[in-house]
């Protein structure tokens, strides 16, 4: 499992959204890779993710590639990271 | 495990963030101003030149709102570039909250800064502001503080406090 963590400039809130997936993988008991892209890498990284975490404003630049996207609304809430992320794995 | 860091990661968040970096109850009209108001700390405090301020108004104009990572807290930046000296953040707290366009986190009362020569010297500074500001009890005190100095204070207490515990520590050890 590869998860993508966008955001624009690849190197703020992408860092933070990692990290936080970090935690929640962990509080999961759950295994997989995290990658940070910026909004302009991230459509040609797309296809090698099986997941995609970032906000709701980017997600609109994001329609149409392959892998499941799941928006994060509070990137510092690490309940609905937990949330969020469990849903989406524990439901391919 | 970010947080831990001591190398590759870069500097602590307090190494980061001088007082000449935190502005407590800046008069911002709009998030234009309120980012403004975040150059200008980045700029007082060694960190940037002025044409970064215009690359993180550009941010936005470009990409959205998207930087308002949370409930009343954006975290204004832009990529490397010349006009960024060395790694730091700032703090500035709002006199007035103001609207970004965020569908959910608006307005914001707390603009984080962040200056960043290259993708890694900021990490562990970012992540451990990230662990500081999830705590609602961290937050408020932040927002309250009357002086740079106080914001400093908290800081410190918690980067000395939180360094060793792991990432869940309770936050009752805080109340």
């Amino acid at each position: 499992m590869k998860i993508l963590a966008v955001c624009g400039m690849g190197l703020g809130s992408g860092l933070i959204l990692r990290m936080q997936a970090e935690k929640a993988l962990k509080e999961l008991g759950l295994q997989a890779d995290l990658e940070v892209a910026d909004i302009g890498t991230a459509r040609a990284l797309a296809s090698t993710a099986d997941l995609i975490l970032t906000s709701e404003e980017l997600a609109q630049q994001l329609v149409g590639v392959k892998p499941r996207i799941v928006t994060i609304s509070n990137f510092i809430d690490l309940r609905e990271m937990v949330e969020k992320l469990g849903a989406a794995i524990g439901t391919p | 495990m970010d947080a831990q860091l001591s190398s590759g990661a870069g500097a602590s968040l307090g190494g980061l963030l001088p007082e000449s970096a935190i502005t407590i109850g800046a008069r911002a009209a709009d998030w234009r101003e309120a980012i403004r108001a975040a150059g200008r700390a980045l700029v007082a405090s060694g960190a940037t030149s002025d044409a970064y301020t215009d690359e993180m108004i550009a941010t936005v104009e470009t990409l959205g709102a998207y930087i308002v990572i949370a409930p009343g807290i954006a975290l204004a930046h832009s990529r490397p570039s010349p006009a960024v000296h060395r790694a730091g953040m700032c703090l500035v707290t709002l006199a007035r909250p103001v609207e970004f366009g965020h569908r959910t986190n608006d307005p914001v009362s707390l603009v984080v800064g962040l200056a960043a020569p290259d993708d890694e010297g900021h990490v562990s500074a970012l992540a451990t502001l990230a662990d500081f500001l999830t705590d609602e009890g961290r937050r408020a005190a932040l927002l309250r503080a009357g002086d740079p100095r106080t914001v400093r204070s908290l800081i410190a207490a918690y980067e000395g406090g939180a360094a060793g515990q792991p990432d869940h520590a309770p936050d009752a050890a805080h109340a």
